[in-house]
């Protein structure tokens, strides 16, 4: 299938110092607006994140720093820069082109916006409800637009992860170090039309589906404010990287579950296939979409390729 | 010492007694009760106890609010803790919040944060990404140091560019590697106007 | 911009904080408990604030209060090293002590023993009255009842206590 391309996306990315000149507060009207001004916002920080699930807390600390469009993060184990659809690593490249949804699914509104204050600057608090419940609140700077932090809830109205810069520096100039250069070594996820899986789940959208990586097809999900992909891997898949995770009952099936500060990992085999989620959606929207994906298989053949998968 | 005669033997509905006493009648209770009271000894002396209770009840000491239990209240040795993932977790939201709100403690947050890396990332010790609470801190987590990038041959035309990246020691046999995947899902993502502003992101050098 | 017509958790914490600690230590009789009770309460607060529409801000606290603290009794009970409130001790026991400030503690420490025996039910109903000092109505908001429920239970739980206190069990 063929998409046309939302973004023209360069193939030679060119390192280069980036200087952004200050950014007037905009009379940004919805939510839509606020994001694409935070996306070509220029910033930099440290920030930390955290999340809970099930009495399992994870938290981190990470550098970021924002310029059109491209985020860099420096982890205690590397660099990596992340955006326009694609990721920069330290040992690999991928790039990945698609059609973004660019707008928010209709179960979200957003309440007036409040004027506040936030690391001793004048910043704009969103609060994007979904029904009744505050689903997640934004704090966004006003002189930059860039996100100073922000909360997401569960279905139930606990904290699911809180993240927030512990410093900040508006528009730095600085060089990209990590940025390849153009003709560099990364992969291309193609587009791919192998999916099994239904073309929504509990108001998330399949947008796109690539193969990749190794034999694996990922299907890309979104509702535009939070999104997670499922990767089907035929046959039995290496569960080591999760051994941080533990089992976990959703909707009466048992999953392998694993939370870090900003995504969670769900993985089970269904009949032959395994599946690999990953995804910041909140733990009642995940529930919600494992309902509509393959459940784990519970065939007799079941305890003999769970405790292949499992050990 | 003599007992008083029970109440309810008597008189039925002596809950008015309190109401009286609270200031709590309903419109016309006032004038039964004060008739009855003129009538009834009995009712008389347990009106007389329960406000002598009350009384006593409401003079109780009245006790401070511990000023650490105010939002604004500095967290000190709990940042520490924090850090080392011991505190409760309501404690741990409350310094958490906290934290999202106070600039004074957000940096020495950071310093104690700092120097902690310092120290894990000295030889020998192993940096984590991320801290976990104790709970989970006796799981192993297994970081694969090499990635092996190969194309995916789906029978398309285009140019395909092929990396492959291998560093550090032998790479272990795998069938799959999942530290791809985050990239190749953030990669998706980061094409979508919410990313960077909800979904944050840790680095995806290292695999889950 | 919006005004901020919401208080800040700060504010509730300054406001209604100390009642607050007073409920849960009057109730429970223990000040950790007591401690434990407010943070879960301010951290309720914090994250309800943001869905909370204006009607009756006591109200609605009070009920936060008043779950917050059932759902610490349900945790305590699973764990067995709290002291249970049927803790056997005799409460006529010393003489009086001549110095007016020990007698006033003993009885302070006679009325927290005894109001830990009276059953849950009215010991909440007496504290919210006579330690909180809400109305029979905002009483009735809080725990759900009717106000002729809470009328009894504050008499009932009253009588108890003056029982409790007069004859050692």
């Amino acid at each position: 299938m063929s998409r046309s391309l939302l973004r023209l996306v360069p193939v030679a990315v060119v390192a280069a110092a980036v200087l952004v000149g200050t950014v007037a507060p905009a009379v940004a009207s919805d939510l839509g607006s606020y994001l694409d001004e935070a996306e070509a916002s220029s910033y930099a920080g440290r920030q930390a994140t955290w999340s809970t699930l099930d009495g399992d807390t994870t938290f981190g600390v990470v550098s970021v720093e924002h310029a059109g469009s491209m985020t860099m993060v420096e982890g205690a184990s590397g660099d990596t820069m992340i955006g326009a659809g694609r990721v920069f690593g330290s040992s690999g490249a991928v790039v990945v082109h698609g059609w973004s949804a660019g707008s928010l699914s209709d179960r979200y509104q957003m309440a007036d916006p409040q004027a506040v204050t936030r690391l001793g600057r004048d910043a704009t608090l969103l609060t994007i409800q979904e029904g009744d419940t505050v689903r997640a609140r934004i704090w966004m700077d006003d002189a930059t637009s860039a996100p100073l932090g922000s909360e997401v809830y569960d279905g139930d109205g606990s904290l699911f992860r809180l993240s927030y810069m512990l410093d900040f520096t508006p528009n730095p100039t600085r060089l990209y170090a990590a940025l390849r250069d153009g003709g560099g070594d990364f992969d291309v996820a193609l587009p791919s039309d192998r999916s099994s899986l239904p073309a929504t789940a509990d108001g998330y959208g399949r947008l796109d589906v690539y193969t990749g990586p190794g034999d694996a097809v990922q299907a890309f999900f979104t509702d535009g404010l939070f999104s997670f992909s499922v990767f089907e891997v035929q046959g039995s898949v290496d569960t080591t990287p999760f051994a941080a995770g533990s089992t976990a009952k959703i909707n009466g099936s048992s999953y392998l579950r694993m939370l870090t500060p900003t995504e969670v990992w769900v993985v089970w085999k269904s009949g032959s296939m395994s599946y690999v989620l990953v995804g910041d959606l909140p733990p009642d929207h995940l529930a919600d979409v494992l309902a509509e994906l393959p459940r784990p298989s519970e065939a007799n053949l079941f305890q003999r390729i769970w405790r292949g998968l499992f050990g | 010492m003599a007992r008083v005669k029970h109440p309810d033997d008597h008189c039925a509905n002596q809950d008015v007694l309190s109401a009286y006493l609270d200031g709590e009648l309903r419109p016309g209770e006032l004038d039964e009760v004060v008739a009855h009271l003129t009538d009834c000894l009995d009712c008389v002396a347990e009106f007389h106890r329960i406000k002598e209770m009350r009384a006593a009840l409401r003079t109780l000491p009245d006790l401070e609010l511990p000023e650490r239990l105010l939002p604004s209240a500095h967290p000190g040795p709990e940042l520490s803790a924090l850090l080392d993932g011991e505190l409760a977790t309501i404690e741990q939201e409350i310094v958490l919040l906290h934290l999202g709100e106070c600039d004074a403690c957000r940096s020495e947050f950071h310093e104690l944060d700092a120097a902690r890396t310092a120290i894990r990332s000295l030889p020998g010790l192993e940096p984590p990404e991320f801290l976990m609470t104790r709970r989970d801190a006796a799981r192993a987590r297994h970081r694969s140091r090499w990635r092996v990038v190969t194309a995916a041959a789906a029978g398309m035309a285009a140019a395909v560019a092929i990396a492959v990246g291998v560093f550090g020691g032998p790479p272990p046999t795998s069938p799959i590697d999942v530290s791809q995947f985050s990239d190749q899902h953030n990669a998706r993502a980061s094409l979508e106007p919410g990313f960077g502003v909800i979904p944050v992101f840790l680095s995806q050098g290292e695999a889950p | 911009m919006a005004e901020e017509l919401v208080p800040t958790w700060e504010d509730v914490a300054r406001r209604y904080g100390r009642k607050i600690y007073n409920f849960a230590y009057r109730l429970t009789g223990n000040p950790d408990d007591a401690a434990d009770l407010v943070q879960d309460v301010l951290l309720r607060v914090r994250k309800g604030l943001a869905a909370y529409t204006p009607g009756s801000f006591d109200g609605w606290l009070w009920r936060i209060t008043r779950n917050a603290f059932l759902d610490g009794v349900r945790r305590r009970q699973r764990r067995p090293t709290s002291p249970l409130p049927e803790d056997e001790r005799n409460l006529a026991l010393a003489s009086p002590s001549p110095d007016e400030v020990l007698a006033s503690v003993r009885l302070s420490e006679d009325i927290q023993s005894a109001l830990l025996k009276v059953p849950l039910d009215f010991r909440e109903c007496v504290v919210l009255c006579d330690i909180v000092g809400l109305t029979y109505e905002e009483i009735a908001e809080a725990v759900e009842a009717p106000v002729g429920t809470v009328r009894s239970r504050i008499h009932r739980g009253r009588r108890m206590l003056r029982e409790l206190l007069t004859w050692p069990v």
